[in-house]
């Protein structure tokens, strides 16, 4: 029982994981997905543990487990392949609402199937109580386990579909080799499970650059790849060079116009320039011109080390480009602090992933500020077009972004065009005229082909400059690391291109659909609390707040991780891992030595671990934060298995023919709502400081409620 | 705190909450308030179309695009600019543009017009096709009340014209046939001042609408955005026939026409479709009619398919000029021989063009000035 259990966490975190990974892929590295994914997760996982309740002992749990691990490459292969089954041609944007729709449904077989082992494996143990604490504990050993192995193997060594082939072939020999096999036995079945190993290993492979061939059909593939940080395919058509990040155009090789813009306007107004610092991808882009700018040196940060000779060949043959490896975020907040740029490049991309958007924070904005020279300008090439108008839905990011900027410097200009220019300086550098800025280009010893006079008559003309003004000085709101909202503006932006999208963005976000469901829960909560049986009504409370409070903190605790270190890809194994494994022990610990005072003790510490989070999350170092958010995950899900037991034996002791599932139900209930709401929807809206204290309220009103019970 | 007691506090609340609080995320919502404006606020125009029929029972049919919506009560066409009230069809965003700008009329493109002017280009929402790849999609995706109109009448436009010595007005971004009333006006009010007008257009217009809109027009560039139906009916949600014809009479009432054909990476860019277009153009309009080929750019739908490699773009220009082509162009490719004209009888440059600018004419009136080889066009 304990060795299925633990390979139940395994095929439960690694399901969870890498269908995870190709929805941010599938869905161009958007992370709003995460939400409803797990919410999918948590309702898969309910059924499957409803139905398996009731067929628990006419399925044996080897055939789950069989349909799982074959099921999971198949809902990996089907999840890649959806825009082409759903005729979406080559490159062609997924709306939020289909992406809404399939991250949901994606996850429902595995979710199903793993909800499903979990009664079924239970009711292997004599004493039922006692086995479903045993398997609760081993399961989440093995979500730990598991998590640590998909972290360190996809990307770095396998892609995803290998990774799903070798959880696979490792539950099913894991279940086969038992303690009592014979060594003889037990090594011949190693020994046969190597070699289909060897057999999976190369067919997925195979089967990785198939389904990259259908979706990119008409393109040669040259290789496509995990890293720890994305998914990069890399193609090629008519002598040019196409970088994908998670199936989002990354660089063009070579591609001068965007090259140019990349690098050539900040040197219109210093062209006396030495060091660039350029942040973000784009490192593809520059090489084809950085070579003529001898006198240059551009440094530029990318935490993949390297992607490909065909690439890593470009950019080593352009002589004044460094690379350095790290996330632009870490290297700009730690150590490298100090260093004197006379020009900082931020290259965002599209503002559609908190990986993107997090560089235009006043966080961020304002070390970019430190390592400028007084002098120096920073400068942030945005995708928004403002060449001919600038439409509803274009205006607030701007706006957000331009109040962002003036907020730390004293000067900030924006050139319209078809890509919409930021520059921001503590020098009056940028008050010079148009005529200024053609001279200094020309003094250049490379002549631009777009950023040149031909060009930038049109784009500068007055004209296009009132227009642009205009809307910058509309709205003040400027986006921070507290409340970023760039994300749900350009959500918005995007929304536009499709009617259902509009649709379902204007019933979220209207205050007239919000303020009856908000009444609605009041009412709801209030019936609950006032009926004759107050205990029966708090412990359903506890429950709720059990599933939305340690949900609403683990998606809180991506959101950081992914803001300050940027590389949630990977890491979210080892951080729903360690959740996974604190909720096991909890509950273990609970069941053992749980004593009276067990759900106001749980909330407690739950209340102590969210004030500490919110006290100290933001000096955190990089280096250590994945031991941080795992160590502060592992403590709120020990709370929760605390106070899940503890409510669990207020509610059936006092009432032992009460519903089994209510208070499982309402746990779900309460997570599923968390996965819905709280990056998704708050995050952005009352901010992350709010949001904590809003969390805070609810384990304070808990712990009341809890100190009733105990009286 | 019995039950009742609390039923009565949270209905104070609600009451309170729901007079105090209008909007809860006003910064978010009010993009998507705009976005989602399906009602006709009172600043729209409602300006008689043309060319509908009302049907016999309740309900108009639409003539002026091969489209011809049936359109019923307050409801409106495909290109969301005009609406049925009481069987009487209006168009509403005459004297209403979203985008006005000054533009070198070489960036429409149209390299054998006036060279080296500039153009008032204007438009205003909405568009009787949905192309995948559309540039201009903010707008042309939009209905009126949901793009930032502002109110400029067909005298007015053509004033500015005159004042700033502006030659040419030019509808363009969006489908100009879908403001066809405010577009004829203006072209007449244009001609009588001497101000031309050119129309940038997808040429999905039926034969009658476009018969009597050309003398009012100076020159047309049509988009020919495939050869291929298929390509039309799944990328733009259009049809290719009625484009092709409107091309033929274009060229047979004489007004000056230049084609642009948007190559679009694995979708509309194999060698037997450049053969074809050339093939076509020349044995339907001539081998004179000037042809650009355009770098597609990921926009709108198509938001991750790579730019149209040069190469490409090269390919496209080899083929037509094999093909007898004479006047074949690259846009946005500063500095290639392709952005020049050249006489096709001596070779010599007789415009010589970087980016949008022209930086040397070598013409006699419309003609080389090396060979007098006439260039065809509107020159002067």
């Amino acid at each position: 029982m304990k060795r299925q259990a633990f390979f139940l966490g395994l095929f439960s975190i690694g399901g969870q994981v890498l269908l995870l990974r190709e929805l941010i892929r599938t869905f161009h590295g958007n992370e709003l997905f995460i939400g409803t994914a797990l919410f999918g997760w948590f309702l898969a996982v309910a059924l499957g543990a409803y139905f398996g309740g009731k067929t628990a002992r006419s399925i044996s749990s080897s055939l789950i487990f069989i349909t799982g691990v074959l099921l999971l490459p198949v809902m990996i292969i089907l999840t890649r392949l959806f825009p082409h089954f759903a005729g979406y041609v080559v490159g062609e944007y997924i709306p939020l609402s289909t992406a809404i729709l399939i991250s949901t449904l994606a996850m429902l077989p595995i979710g199903l199937l793993s909800g499903w082992l979990f009664p079924v494996i239970t009711n292997r143990g004599r004493l039922l109580s006692k086995s479903v604490a045993r398997v609760y504990l081993f399961e989440g050993i093995g979500a730990f386990v598991g998590g640590i192995i998909v972290m360190l193997v996809t990307g770095g060594l396998l892609s995803t579909l290998q990774t799903a082939g070798l959880l696979g072939l490792g539950i099913i020999w894991g279940l086969l080799t038992g303690y009592r096999t014979a060594l003889t036995k037990r090594i011949i079945i190693t020994l046969v499970f190597t070699i289909l190993y060897a057999g999976v290993h190369y067919s997925m492979a195979q089967m990785d650059s198939a389904i990259e061939k259908i979706n990119y059909h008409g393109y040669a593939i040259i290789t496509s790849f995990d890293t720890h940080y994305s998914h990069q395919t890399i193609l090629s058509r008519d002598s040019s060079i196409v970088l994908l990040t998670d199936n989002t155009i990354e660089a063009v090789y070579p591609q001068i116009e965007s090259a140019e813009y990349m690098l050539i306007p900040p040197l219109a107004y210093i062209p006396d320039t030495g060091n660039i610092l350029m942040l973000g991808g784009s490192r593809l882009e520059i090489a084809a011109i950085a070579d003529s700018l001898p006198y240059l040196s551009i440094t530029i940060v990318d935490p993949r080390k390297k992607l490909h000779r065909v690439i890593d060949n470009l950019i080593t043959n352009s002589k004044n480009i460094v690379l350095y490896t790290d996330d632009p975020v870490s290297f700009i907040t730690e150590e490298h602090a100090t260093a004197q740029f006379d020009i900082v490049i931020i290259n965002p991309g599209e503002l559609d992933s908190y990986k993107n958007s997090r560089f235009i924070t006043k966080r961020i904005i304002s070390h970019c500020r430190q390592l400028l020279k007084p002098r120096g300008i920073l400068y942030i090439p945005t995708p928004y077009d403002t060449d001919r108008y600038i439409s509803y839905e274009t205006a607030p990011i701007l706006s957000a972004i331009f109040s962002t900027l003036q907020n730390i410097f004293d000067y900030v200009t924006v050139w319209p065009g078809t890509n919409s220019l930021f520059f921001a300086s503590q020098s009056p550098v940028l008050d010079i005229s148009y005529d200024s800025l053609i001279t200094n280009l020309n003094m250049l010893t490379y002549y631009p082909q777009y950023v040149n006079d031909y060009y930038l008559g049109n784009r500068l003309n007055p004209l296009r400059i009132e227009r642009m003004n205009s809307i910058l000085h509309k709205q003040h709101q400027t986006t921070s690391f507290i409340k970023p909202h760039l994300l749900h503006l350009q959500t918005v932006y995007r929304a536009k291109a499709n009617k259902q999208d509009t649709q379902i963005l204007s019933l979220i976000l209207s205050a007239s659909y919000w303020l009856p469901l908000a009444v609605i829960l009041a009412v709801t909560g209030g019936l609950l609390t006032c009926s004759k049986d107050r205990t029966r009504s708090i412990t359903l409370f506890l429950y709720f707040i059990a599933g939305l409070v340690s949900l609403s903190l683990e998606l809180i605790v991506f959101y950081i991780f992914q803001s300050t270190v940027g590389t949630l890809y990977s890491e979210i194994a080892v951080l729903i891992g360690a959740f996974m494994l604190g909720l096991a022990f909890g509950t273990m610990w609970a069941l053992n030595h749980g004593g009276k005072q067990l759900a106001p003790v749980s909330l407690l510490f739950l209340l102590n671990a969210t004030i500490l989070l919110a006290l100290t999350y933001h000096f955190i170092p990089t280096s250590v934060s994945l031991l941080y958010f795992g160590l502060f995950l592992f403590a709120v899900a020990l709370a929760t298995g605390g106070l899940f037991v503890g409510a669990t034996n207020h509610l059936y002791r006092q009432n032992p023919l009460y519903n089994p599932g209510s208070g499982y139900a309402l746990e779900i209930l309460g997570s599923s709502l968390g996965a819905l709401f709280t990056t998704t929807l708050l995050l952005p809206v009352i901010g992350l400081y709010w949001l904590l204290v809003i969390i805070i309220g609810l384990i304070i009103t808990a712990f009341l409620g809890a100190r009733v019970l105990e009286r | 705190m019995d039950r009742r007691l609390f039923l009565r506090c949270i209905g104070c609340t609600a009451a309170v909450a729901a007079a105090t609080q209008t909007e809860l995320f006003p910064e978010i919502l009010g993009g998507i308030q705009n976005a989602c404006a399906f009602d006709s606020p009172p600043q729209l125009a409602s300006v008689e179309a043309r060319y509908y029929k009302k049907l016999d029972e309740h309900g108009i049919e639409c003539e002026i695009c091969p489209r011809h919506c049936q359109v019923t009560d307050l409801e409106r066409g495909f290109c969301g600019t005009r609406e049925n009230r009481d069987d009487t069809y209006y168009t509403l965003v005459y004297g209403l543009p979203c985008a006005l700008n000054i533009d070198p009329i070489e960036k429409k493109p149209l390299f054998h017009f006036y060279p080296g002017t500039t153009a008032l280009s204007l438009a205003t929402a909405g568009c009787n096709v949905n192309c995948k790849f559309c540039q201009n999609w903010e707008i042309s995706q939009s209905r009126p009340e949901q793009t930032n109109n502002f109110p400029l009448d067909p005298r007015d436009a053509v004033n500015t014209c005159v004042v700033r010595k502006i030659p040419t007005i030019a509808y363009t971004y969006s489908e100009p046939v879908i403001f066809y009333e405010y577009m004829y006006d203006i072209a007449r009010h244009g001609q009588k001042k001497g101000i031309h007008s050119v129309m940038i257009t997808g040429g999905y217009i039926e034969e009658k609408p476009l018969h009597d809109l050309l003398p009012q027009l100076d020159a047309v560039k049509v988009d020919l955005k495939a050869i291929r139906e298929e390509y039309y009916r799944t990328i733009v949600h259009g049809e290719l026939k009625p484009v092709l014809d409107r091309l033929i009479q274009i060229k047979k009432e004489g007004t000056w026409l230049e084609i642009v054909y948007l190559v679009v990476p694995t979708l509309n860019d194999s060698e037997a479709e450049f053969t074809e277009l050339a093939r076509w153009i020349k044995t339907y309009l001539g081998n004179d009619v000037p042809t650009h080929f355009s770098r597609f750019y990921p926009q709108y739908l198509l938001k991750n398919l790579p730019p149209t490699p040069l190469k490409t773009l090269e390919t496209a220009y080899q083929i037509c000029q094999a093909e007898g082509l004479e006047y074949v162009y690259l846009g946005n490719v500063p500095g290639h021989k392709a952005e020049s004209t050249y006489c096709p009888k001596c070779g010599a440059v007789v415009i010589k063009r970087r980016g949008y600018r022209v930086l040397q004419t070598n013409l006699n009136g419309n003609r080389c000035s090396k060979c007098n080889h006439i260039i065809p066009g509107i020159f002067s």
